[in-house]
């Protein structure tokens, strides 16, 4: 059971790759917190804390095990380009990614705390085709990143406790689009894919000034991703190879867009939050937190090339994307002692400015709505949650690559975590 | 154990009945546009005047293959004109086109020579049937009974579009004058005399370029100066106004200015001799000197430079590269040259807006210059995630001569009168598809499901002498 359990972790770990979230940032870490809306920094009442606020983690008793996933099923779709055809309508594929969670806390003694978390805060993940109007934009898109997070913890006094954390972060790129030679206008299909392992920190405190109020606020730094000697591939046109004509041109080809290696840096962003939570009745607690992704660490992506690529050693992307404020309001009822109904409101607000938007990245401004419950089963706990997330129609007219439309967006998520006390 | 059975069948179930679906629209594109009446009317006769822009002139030559993408005749494929709608003096393949050592015929790109340097070579007459004295594609249409819808001669200047009836009565002097308009059998008409006989309700009219880049492109030497303004500003507004009084709506364009066109901005005023940039020198209005950033040395000084032959200076000196044997001045378009030739564009482009201003919604006006200032920079013009640029060669937007557009090039052109008549005179047409235009314009196709055989990339790099010079 274990083994099998074990080995379906893995498996969920190295296939998981993900979709958007306001930039491409993926807060459901944990069905419980999931179910309000990620409004969790002040209660991070289960073993989830250590992605949201590791300072509650002095709250729980003994070990503490979760393991869960979030089913994430995103749709999007294209209206335009308006230099193509304004009417023009083009669907990304329909993909589910599958992001999963893993925590473990131990709780040593009166004042310390030490825990564990694997998770994916950062994905992204987009399907146009290979061939559609946008394709010189984008084609495949794929980033993601695993999180490492090992955290201590410790209860300064009754009501208030700090945690402190290491991020360890291995992240993964895959991004596919088609480039075109201008001197002969050939097409070529361009694969860029790269690894690499950056290291942050996190921060967490946490302040019951009353019985029923309690504060908490948390921090993760930008962790840098330095990714060296990834592959740059091509794919060329098939040339009829009895003429000498042809043969010339994929020689060029060749000779402009090699097969190599590329840098690049990419400078993940931080994460703010604070939040406040209220126990209105034994049974019914209600908490909000405001909460702001750092995304302005994201203004270029330069991939610097070591054999030139089409006459050049670097190719410069402006991305200039801007720090994004979400509002979480989240609420739990406790109908009996072992099961609860949850559900939460969220505001969340775009990272990349209207004319920068592309398709690798189709967010934008977005309402999500989320409910859910948990059931306590002796040392168990299950926790589930569901996930509308509205995006608003975002009409594009002045895109810097002049490729202007209008996106439309929704998902589906379903979050779950299995976890476990002794 | 049994409740968390009874939840998983709900949350099993929930996956089927919540998953919200996005929307399809119930237009999926759109439907091809039927013409409005004002674009009916004004397309019923629609006529270009101009120079080698309006021809279709492309790397260095007249021929079919690439009238067929000059931007009057992309216009009127919009407007849905048919070959016969909108007739053109198609020439034969390799075209006529500017004399030069090697011939007169169209530039080809041949890849790239042993130092990584392109080659581009005119097609040899030889070989392909081409008579220069009879150059046209076809006899129907060497004998067109009337004439030809698109009346844009190569080489023209403004003055000759009323008063030009052959090469040798002509102020430019352009061989294709006779080509074009078949004097005498056309009763010694001019351009305008042809166009107007042809009842155009629409006139295409962008002239003026020669008048000031005859004087650029030959490095201020001939004509030794731009056109006067004030004459072209008398030449230009006669010759709207006789337009205008048969009738006609008239779609003008301005003229772009000579530093953001490759023929003058693609050749370094550095070069590299042991490890350093040294400036050549320069036969400049001010006397021999080095060249300095603001000089611009011309296409044309290309194959020049180095050249130590003795043709052209002193022999054994290489050319460009020592006092004694300077780059001569139809190479090099110096500072003060460069003044004189941007000025006379601003004055033209001045004329040319306020007539267009004045004319009370009869007359659209397109603003090239604007969208070659555009295309220069850094960002270029972006077309959906390819850069479009006014690099030589490698831009997209001109030709191998360096002055003229590519097939693309006159394609964004066509978008940019199609834009202006719509704006002014509430025709309906549709802009080209540029990135259709790019994907039909292909050589070779890249078929994601087939890749290529490569050949032995071993001995690759030899062809190219190990470098390719973008």
């Amino acid at each position: 059971m274990h083994k099998k359990l074990l080995g379906l972790l893995l498996i969920v770990l190295l296939s998981s790759t993900m979709v958007f979230g306001s930039g491409f940032s993926i807060y459901e870490q944990g069905a419980k917190s999931m179910a309000m809306a990620g409004a969790f920094v002040a209660k991070a009442n289960d073993v989830s804390a250590i992605f949201f606020n590791p300072a509650g983690i002095t709250s729980l008793k003994g070990w503490n095990i979760a393991i869960g996933g979030t089913i994430i099923q995103p749709q999007a779709s294209f209206i335009g380009p308006t230099i193509k055809d304004p009417n023009l309508y083009n669907e990304a594929e329909t993909e589910t990614f599958f992001p999963p969670h893993l925590y473990v806390s131990y709780t040593f003694n009166d004042r310390f705390s030490a825990g564990l978390g694997v998770f994916v805060p950062f994905g992204l993940g987009s399907n146009w085709g290979k061939d559609w109007p946008g394709k010189y934009l984008a084609t495949i898109s794929k980033v993601q990143t695993i999180f490492i997070n090992p955290v201590i913890a410790y209860k300064v006094s009754d009501n208030l406790s700090v945690a402190v954390g290491a991020d360890i972060a291995m992240g993964d790129v895959d991004l596919e689009k088609v480039v075109n030679y201008p001197v002969r206008d050939i097409d070529l299909y361009s694969k860029l894919k790269a690894s690499t392992v950056g290291y942050g920190f996190n921060v967490g405190i946490q302040y019951k000034p009353t019985e029923k109020l309690t504060l908490g606020a948390a921090y993760r730094s930008n962790v840098m991703l330095k990714f060296k000697d990834g592959d740059a591939q091509f794919e060329y046109p098939s040339i009829d190879s009895s003429d000498p004509q042809q043969q010339l041109m994929l020689a060029e080809l060749k000779y402009l867009f090699p097969n190599t290696k590329g840098d690049a840096d990419l400078e993940l962003p931080t994460f703010t939050s604070v939040g406040i939570a209220y126990d209105f009745s034994d049974r019914l607690t209600a908490e909000f937190n405001y909460f702001v992704i750092g995304w302005s660490s994201y203004d270029v992506l330069t991939v610097k090339f070591k054999d030139p690529v089409g006459g050049k050693t670097e190719s410069v992307n402006e991305r200039r994307y801007e720090n994004s404020a979400s509002y979480r309001l989240g609420m739990e009822y406790r109908v009996s002692d072992n099961f609860a109904v949850r559900a939460g409101y969220l505001k969340d607000n775009k990272a990349v400015p209207d004319n920068r938007v592309e398709p690798s990245l189709p967010e934008g401004d977005r309402n999500i709505y989320n409910i859910g419950f948990g059931y306590k089963w002796n040392n168990m706990t299950f926790d589930f949650a569901y996930m509308l997330l509205l995006q608003d129609d975002r009409k594009i007219t002045e895109s810097v690559d002049n490729f202007n439309g209008t996106y439309k967006s929704l998902a589906n998520l379903f979050g779950f975590t299995l976890g476990y006390s002794l | 154990m049994k409740i968390l059975k009874i939840f998983l069948v709900l949350i099993l179930f929930s996956f089927f009945i919540a998953g919200c679906k996005l929307e399809e629209p119930s237009i999926k594109k759109s439907n091809p546009v039927q013409l409005n009446q004002p674009a009916q009317e004004l397309f019923m006769s629609f006529v270009a005047l101009g120079n080698s822009l309006t021809a279709g002139y492309q790397s260095a030559a007249l021929t079919a293959k690439y009238q067929e993408y000059s931007f009057v005749k992309q216009i009127a494929k919009q407007a849905g004109l048919s070959d016969d709608q909108f007739t053109q003096p198609l020439l034969g393949w390799p075209g006529l086109g500017a004399y030069t050592e090697k011939g007169a015929g169209i530039l080809q790109f041949n890849g790239f020579d042993e130092s990584g340097n392109p080659k581009i070579d005119p097609v040899p007459y030889a070989g392909t049937g081409f008579d220069p004295f009879n150059p046209f594609l076809s006899a129907e249409i060497a004998g067109l009974g009337r004439p030809y819808n698109n009346l844009g001669i190569p080489k023209i200047v403004l003055a000759d579009v009323d008063s030009a009836i052959s090469a040798a009565q002509s102020y430019s002097g352009s061989g294709l004058i006779d080509v074009v308009l078949r004097n005498p059998a056309f009763g010694n008409t001019t351009a305008l005399q042809q166009a107007l006989s042809l009842q155009p309700k629409l006139v295409s009219l962008w002239i003026g370029n020669n008048d000031v880049l005859g004087y650029a492109t030959s490095g201020g030497t001939y004509p030794p100066a731009p056109t006067d303004k004030n004459t072209f500003a008398y030449l230009y507004n006669s010759l709207l106004q006789k337009l205008l009084n048969a009738g006609a709506k008239v779609v003008l364009a301005n003229i772009p200015d000579v530093t953001n066109v490759p023929f003058f901005t693609t050749v370094p005023y550095m070069v590299e001799v042991q490890g350093n940039n040294i400036p050549l020198w320069i036969q400049a209005t001010d006397g021999v000197r080095q060249a300095t950033a603001e000089d611009l040395i011309l296409l044309t000084a290309k194959s020049y430079i180095g050249d130590d032959s003795g043709t052209y200076g002193p022999a054994g000196v290489p050319l460009g590269l020592d006092k004694s044997a300077p780059l001569p001045s139809p190479f090099v378009l110096d500072k003060q040259e460069k003044a004189i030739a941007r000025q006379a564009v601003a004055d033209f482009n001045a004329i040319i807006s306020d007539l267009a201003a004045n004319s009370g919604g009869k007359v659209a006006l397109v603003d090239i210059n604007a969208l070659l200032v555009d295309a220069s920079d850094e960002d270029g013009y972006p077309l959906a995630g390819v850069t479009l640029t006014t690099k030589f060669l490698s831009g997209g937007i001109f030709s191998l001569d360096g002055v003229h557009p590519t097939n693309l090039g006159y394609a964004l052109i066509a978008n940019e009168f199609i834009t202006s008549l719509n704006e002014t005179f509430g025709t309906n047409l549709p802009l080209i598809d540029l990135l259709q235009f790019l994907e039909e314009q292909q050589p070779l196709k890249l078929d994601l499901r087939k890749l290529a055989k490569l050949p032995d990339m071993l001995t690759l790099p030899e062809i190219f002498g190990g470098k390719i010079n973008l």
